[in-house]
């Protein structure tokens, strides 16, 4: 056998046996698309919320969605899954927003994008409506659902009724939709603001040319 | 004044205490190597006899190695340390010979230390010899870097690494179709620093895919295995690179060549070996990918 035939198996072997042995292939489960991802959880009621996208490699990529998956009485759990490149496209305009809702009496699974949340909106076993004093209904979680807007990443932000009745007519012409000042998604400032995910982190503290040179002048000192 | 004195005084005990195990080491050689007893008492004079010099300053660097990696701490008094500090250099020391004893029975098996040293003076032969003890000295500075306290690790790693080790170094008859047994009877020098080459470079490898924590025996054996198979990928890239690189004309065909010309392929040939393998573990060791590639 030539020493290139010998060299080529030992690099398919390489390649082979690190395969089989990566944490990542072991542990991070492959989905299709949205219809993958909504067999995957066939609880109700659900809604996933996409909390981060992530385009790992340099030649080859692999293309990663973090989802945040909220079941009625269940625990938040987030899952990070490997993906296709047209669904990763396909979803990173949406992060910070809900991408599959099941209603707890609905046959069908809704996958329009819509802010976190619109699920339990005007649902009274979640919650109510009460008027403000500048006379807009808003709505409020019961005490057994408090946590539910911090999962959604609202902060200060209460939703209206203004807000879930045009989000209804999106659901309805399966329209995304960002909010009614466009305050979540990826450049909406309510999910700017309150999404902790690596995603938003990492835009942030890109590193530049200049902040190498920068660091070499640094003086090291110890410090007191 | 006091604390430095003493601490002067300390330095001198263990000293002496250093001298006391070099001492011991040369007496410990009789456990496995009966055969040179006479090799290793007898007194050395370089001018005369340089293959023996070669032999025992081999040895010695050997054990200078091993030693000089001990860390002596004092935090639990003076008795603890003497005692953990020749607990350790003794178990080195045993591990250290029976290393160059294997190595020796596998690469030098059909000759004698004594004979080739002492009644030939083969320099070749010293060489090698002496090439594989200070490569066992640093392939056990790993392993006990690696081992940290405890013994059962330190041994399961030393028989791991005897066995790559082991394999590597017949893979130099099989690499380059010389024979180097051949070589050593013809006393051929340059033959010897070649396959010193392969065999350092073959020590860089080693030291660096074993030089990762053991948290599961099954999985440090197969994370060594894939490192090291990666090793041997990326390390003929910079061997043939760098004879690119530098216009480096290779002898096609060393059987119809003169001595001459083999004696200098040999020796440049080696070098080239040390020197890729020094690039390669810079591949596959000291990149670090961070945070590139996220931990799910």
């Amino acid at each position: 056998m030539s020493k290139i035939s010998i060299y080529l198996l030992l690099i398919l072997f390489y390649l082979g046996v690190s395969k089989s042995l990566s944490p990542t292939r072991n542990h991070t489960i492959f989905v299709k698309d949205k219809y993958a991802l909504s067999n995957l959880f066939p609880g109700r009621p659900l809604t996933i919320i996409l909390l981060d996208v992530k385009e790992v490699g340099l030649f080859m990529k692999t293309y990663l969605q973090k989802f945040l998956i909220i079941e009625g009485f269940e625990d938040s759990t987030e899952v990070t899954v490997r993906t296709p490149k047209a669904f990763f496209e396909e979803e990173k305009k949406y992060v910070g927003l809900s991408i599959l809702r099941r209603g707890e009496q609905s046959e069908e699974t809704s996958f329009t994008p819509m802010p976190p949340g619109v699920l339990f909106m005007g649902d009274p076993s979640y919650g109510y409506w009460k008027t403000s004093s500048s006379g807009q209904k808003k709505w409020y979680y019961y005490r057994a659902y408090k946590n539910l807007p911090k999962l959604f990443a609202y902060g200060d932000y209460r939703p209206t009724y203004s807000m879930l009745k045009s989000a209804r007519i999106a659901i309805k012409n399966d329209i995304p939709f960002f909010g009614l000042k466009n305050e979540f998604g990826p450049k909406g400032i309510i999910t700017k603001k309150n999404l902790k995910s690596r995603f938003f982190k990492e835009e942030s503290k890109t590193m530049q040319l200049k902040d190498i040179f920068l660091k070499k002048l640094e003086t090291h000192q110890v410090k007191k | 004044m006091n604390e430095i004195f003493d601490k002067l005084l300390i330095r001198i005990i263990l000293c002496l205490l250093t001298f006391g195990i070099l001492f011991s080491y040369r007496y410990l050689h009789f456990l496995l190597f009966k055969k040179i007893k006479k090799l290793t008492m007898r007194s050395i004079y370089p001018e005369k006899n340089l293959a023996h010099a070669i032999f025992i300053a081999a040895r010695l660097i050997g054990f200078v190695i091993i030693i000089n990696a001990q860390i002596i701490d004092l935090s639990n008094g003076l008795f603890f340390a003497i005692s953990s500090l020749i607990i350790n250099s003794v178990i080195s020391i045993l591990l250290f010979l029976a290393s160059t004893y294997v190595f020796e029975s596998i690469v030098l098996y059909n000759f004698t230390a004594e004979d080739e040293v002492i009644r030939r003076q083969n320099l070749s032969f010293a060489v090698v010899n002496s090439g594989l003890s200070i490569c066992a000295a640093l392939i056990l500075t790993t392993i006990n870097k690696v081992a940290g306290e405890s013994l059962i690790n330190l041994l399961f790693l030393w028989l791991f690494s005897l066995v790559i080790f082991g394999g590597s170094t017949k893979l130099f008859n099989l690499v380059f179709k010389i024979n180097l047994s051949r070589s050593i009877v013809q006393h051929h020098l340059p033959t010897s620093f070649h396959y010193i080459g392969f065999i350092s470079s073959w020590v860089i490898v080693i030291s660096t895919v074993i030089d990762h924590p053991i948290i599961n025996y099954q999985r440090y054996i197969l994370k060594t295995l894939i490192d090291l198979v990666l090793n041997i990928i990326i390390f003929p890239l910079f061997f043939i690179g760098i004879n690119y690189v530098f216009y480096i004309k290779k002898l096609q065909n060393i059987k119809d060549k003169e001595v001459k010309e083999i004696s200098n392929f040999g020796t440049f040939e080696g070098i080239l070996l040390f020197i890729s393998a020094l690039l390669t573990v810079m591949i596959t060791s000291n990149i670090k990918f961070g945070t590139f590639y996220p931990t799910l």
